[in-house]
């Protein structure tokens, strides 16, 4: 036999082969690349969101029945605390720029890396540390905080539990925001390709860049504000605590002027994904770019002057109340102008229903609802009625869950090959989508009811006669529950068994898909093509 | 002006509800284009049927009219909700006043005369204007039934109104998160004719020490914190308690007592001086007299 030998040429790997050839944690956790640093918060969001919803599930089991369930009261009260603490902070404030930003901004602007690598290292492991404050929050001695993610005062200052720490995880979580966005709008500025002017910047990194400011300027507030909470706890300095000349509403104010920002920290880079997503699958260009940048330019500067419609019935000015209705009104428009384009761009398009598109359309549905609802919450005479109850629950849930949490759920499956180079097997991918958009209404939509009906938030017991409702939203938390875990088996198994990715599976426009799917450490062995239309 | 506010009129309930439904529509409609539209898309223009997609020319008129309209309607709901609320900001000149205090995790509503109740009651032909206090923290004063709540924050006065026009009994509820027992901090709303009421109203209560020490400590609140079967709460049970063996925390530093007539009276006066350990230092101190006291340390001696 005359074999030749063939040497087969090993698999291409790009970037997840390390340039030094090194492996292991070591190559992930002191990698300066912005895509291994994207993995990494990747991995790590996804994470904390896994315990996020075990805390909201095990806190759905008790509410299946009016009484002590399965928990304590003072379970109940630290696990709502917690559920909000992880999911707000440790999940869905970095889940997109963090991971999908840092991985596909510089690819989207032709650059090599970020503008500082090593900064973008240590924002992770400044969220690291801050993630183990966290948890030692939770886990180590003394009872973990009960305070609900809002640390309103004077409660906070008063309860024994762990606040203080819980307090200071924030605080030190802010830091890794504020260092991704100062990174990411020095990157957009100085390193964009020859070529790319403003307006021809991918819709997902204007997202991007418009949140960073956000991150860079509102993130600050809320860390003086939590520090002033623990020197309120630990030195009584009397800025909060009425018995000592302090007032609890400038903790509020102070709370919300950044948290209120924080929101569209959450929702602007989903929006983003969206409108990748949306194009890409309909075979053509957005609908209306411009008017998608501006809205989100308005959206992020309008964002900052709404914080008051959170304190409706704090007992604020009537002046100040209607001024910030007014506000909140005005800032609904530009999400609206978004979801006209979404909408406009399906038109006359040739369409291809993939399961990331499936989980975009479903955005659209259910964020209109959340955003429609918040109209209600908005009109003065009815927050009266609604506020602090499960409608505001509801109404929350539709955005953050409903918009940016299945936003993630379609960046990553369009997404996914560029960064693994595996494809996802398209059909327990759209079973996922099934099972959490059917269970995310059986879950949420009775709480609109629950709360108009009179049922507060944060309540560890209900009265009897609303238990249907509450049965109902549990079995909904179950398939959704379901549609999660058959979603990660779905990725995790193609991270292994995938069918190799091309480069532009999807014939997508950015420059992402003009690089090998994963992309070399470098991004780009030859230089990509700026086409000489806007995206 | 809002019509739909206006043809309804009425009550803080038909207010907001009339807004809610107005808002509502709204919301549906456009909802339902959305929905309709993105369905119909996907459809029509599926890949198997219209496999070459076609670039479609903006148009900006378009971009002005989903900007504009939009911009149009949000004016109406604002206008909407701002002629409702201001409605229910004014309070009407002939309305009686009940203060309101609040504090963990106990109602108490006292009337002009310094009749003290831990329900509301109320006339049903007055407007009724609560003032709202707190001795602890922020909690929240909510009474679905007439779709009216505030906070109620330590340090300030605000304040409430609105007009009983059926009567019954409805619930009251702390809609501000206030700590453990936030859920069980309720209270009824008895609204009842005139007549009946003005009766309740002037009858004469007499001492609490009148009440016994059972009633002494539900008007006081003890049992809110304290149960007397055993049962664990937030405070340490009344049951046994004499003679018990209990490590208390002074001024940070730990040691043992034994409950007597001395530390029970020093525990009802100065909460705060020994605090059981395990337990948090969250009783307020409730002025009992003499009397009182001396009746609970009888019951307390007792309590097997």
């Amino acid at each position: 036999m005359a074999d030749a030998v063939v040497t087969p040429a090993a698999p291409w790997r790009g970037y997840l082969d390390a340039p030094d050839g090194r492996r292991g944690i070591r190559s992930w956790i002191f990698s300066t690349d912005h895509k291994r640093i994207g993995v990494l918060y990747l991995w790590s969001v996804l994470a904390f969101f896994a315990v996020g919803v075990a805390l909201g599930l095990l806190m759905r089991l008790e509410s299946i029945a009016p009484g002590p369930t399965i928990m304590s009261a003072r379970a109940y009260n630290a696990f709502f605390t917690l559920h909000g603490v992880i999911m707000i902070f440790l999940f869905i404030i970095p889940a997109v720029p963090a991971s999908m930003g840092n991985f596909f901004l510089p690819l989207q602007i032709g650059a090599r890396d970020v503008a500082f690598p090593r900064l973008n290292l240590l924002s992770w492991w400044v969220y690291v540390t801050g993630a183990v404050l966290a948890l030692l929050a939770m886990f180590a001695g003394g009872h973990p905080p009960d305070t609900g993610w809002t640390f309103y005062v004077p409660y906070s200052v008063r309860t024994d539990t762990n606040v203080s720490l819980a307090v200071l995880a924030a605080f030190v979580l802010g830091f890794s925001s504020i260092l991704t966005g100062l990174n990411f709008i020095t990157t957009v500025h100085t390193m964009r390709m020859k070529g790319m002017g403003w307006f021809r910047i991918p819709l997902f990194t204007w997202g991007i860049y418009a949140t960073a400011w956000v991150q860079v300027l509102a993130t600050p507030i809320i860390a003086v504000t939590l520090l002033l909470v623990v020197l309120e706890r630990v030195a009584h300095l009397g800025l909060f605590d009425p018995v000592r000349g302090g007032d609890p509403l400038l903790f509020q104010h102070l709370f919300w002027i950044y948290s209120h920002p924080a929101v569209y920290i959450m929702i602007i880079p989903a929006m983003g994904i969206i409108s990748e997503v949306i194009p890409a699958f309909s075979g053509k260009r957005i609908y209306g770019y411009r008017a998608i940048v501006y809205s989100s330019l308005g959206i992020a500067f309008a964002g900052y002057l709404v914080w008051g419609h959170h304190m409706f019935t704090s007992g604020m000015s009537d002046t100040a109340r209607w001024i910030f209705s007014f506000l909140t009104f005005i800032v609904a428009v530009p999400s609206g102008v978004k979801v006209f384009n979404w909408v406009a761009t399906l038109y006359k398009g040739s369409i291809d229903l993939s399961a990331s598109l499936l989980y975009a359309l479903s955005f659209i549905f259910l964020f209109s609802i959340g955003g429609l609802t918040g109209l209600v919450n908005g009109a003065l005479a009815v927050n009266v009625h609604v506020h602090d109850t499960y409608w505001v629950v509801a109404h929350f849930h539709y955005v953050m869950f409903g918009g940016t949490g299945f936003a993630v759920f379609a960046g990553l499956l369009y997404w996914f090959p560029k960064m693994t180079g595996r494809m996802v097997p398209k059909a327990p991918a759209i079973v996922a989508w099934f099972l959490m958009f059917a269970g995310f209404n059986i879950l949420y939509l009775p709480m609109f009811v629950l709360g108009w009906m009179g049922m507060p938030r944060r309540y560890y017991d209900y009265l009897p006669e609303l238990q249907p409702l509450h049965v109902m939203a549990t079995v909904g938390s179950w398939i959704l529950a379901a549609g999660l875990v058959v979603l990660a088996a779905t990725l995790l198994r193609a991270l292994r068994h995938g069918d190799p990715a091309p480069a532009n599976p999807w014939g997508a426009r950015g420059l992402e898909w003009q690089t090998p799917s994963p992309p070399p450490t470098e991004n780009f062995e030859i230089e990509p093509v700026l086409g000489d239309e806007r995206p | 002006m809002n019509p739909l506010v206006r043809i309804l009129g009425g009550g803080s309930a038909l207010l907001v509800d009339a807004t809610f439904l107005f808002i509502l529509g709204i919301s549906f409609l456009f909802l339902g284009i959305i929905t309709v539209l993105m369905v119909w898309f996907v459809w029509r223009y599926r890949k198997s049927r219209h496999p070459v997609a076609e670039e479609v020319k903006e148009s900006v008129w378009l971009e002005v009219a989903w900007t504009l309209i939009p911009t149009v309607l949000m004016l109406a709901m604002f206008e909407a909700g701002f002629e409702g609320f201001q409605w229910m900001r004014a309070v009407p000149a002939d309305a009686m006043t009940v203060t309101v205090s609040a504090q963990m995790w106990k109602w108490t509503f006292v009337y002009g005369n310094g009749r003290r109740s831990p329900d509301l009651v109320v006339p049903s032909d007055r407007p009724i204007k609560l003032l709202l206090h707190s001795t602890d923290v922020i909690h929240g004063f909510y009474v679905p039934a007439y779709r009216i709540k505030e906070d109620v924050v330590p340090g300030r006065e605000n304040y409430l109104w609105f007009q009983p026009d059926t009567e019954g009994t409805f619930e009251i509820m702390c809609s501000s998160y206030c700590g453990e027992r936030h859920s069980y901090m309720r209270a009824n709303l008895r609204v009842m004719p005139g007549k009946e009421f003005r009766r309740w109203y002037g009858a004469k209560t007499g001492k609490r020490s009148a009440l016994g020490a059972r009633g002494i400590m539900e008007d006081a609140g003890c049992l809110v914190c304290h149960s007397l079967d055993g049962s664990r709460a937030p405070g340490p049970t009344l049951k046994g308690i004499w003679g018990r063996r209990e490590t208390v925390a002074s001024d940070g530093v730990e040691h043992a007592v034994n409950v007597d007539e001395a530390y029970i009276r020093r525990a009802i006066r100065e909460p705060s001086a020994d605090v059981v350990k395990g337990f948090r230092t969250i009783m307020p101190v409730e002025a009992l007299t003499e009397e009182e006291l001396a009746i609970l340390v009888r019951y307390l001696r007792a309590l097997r």
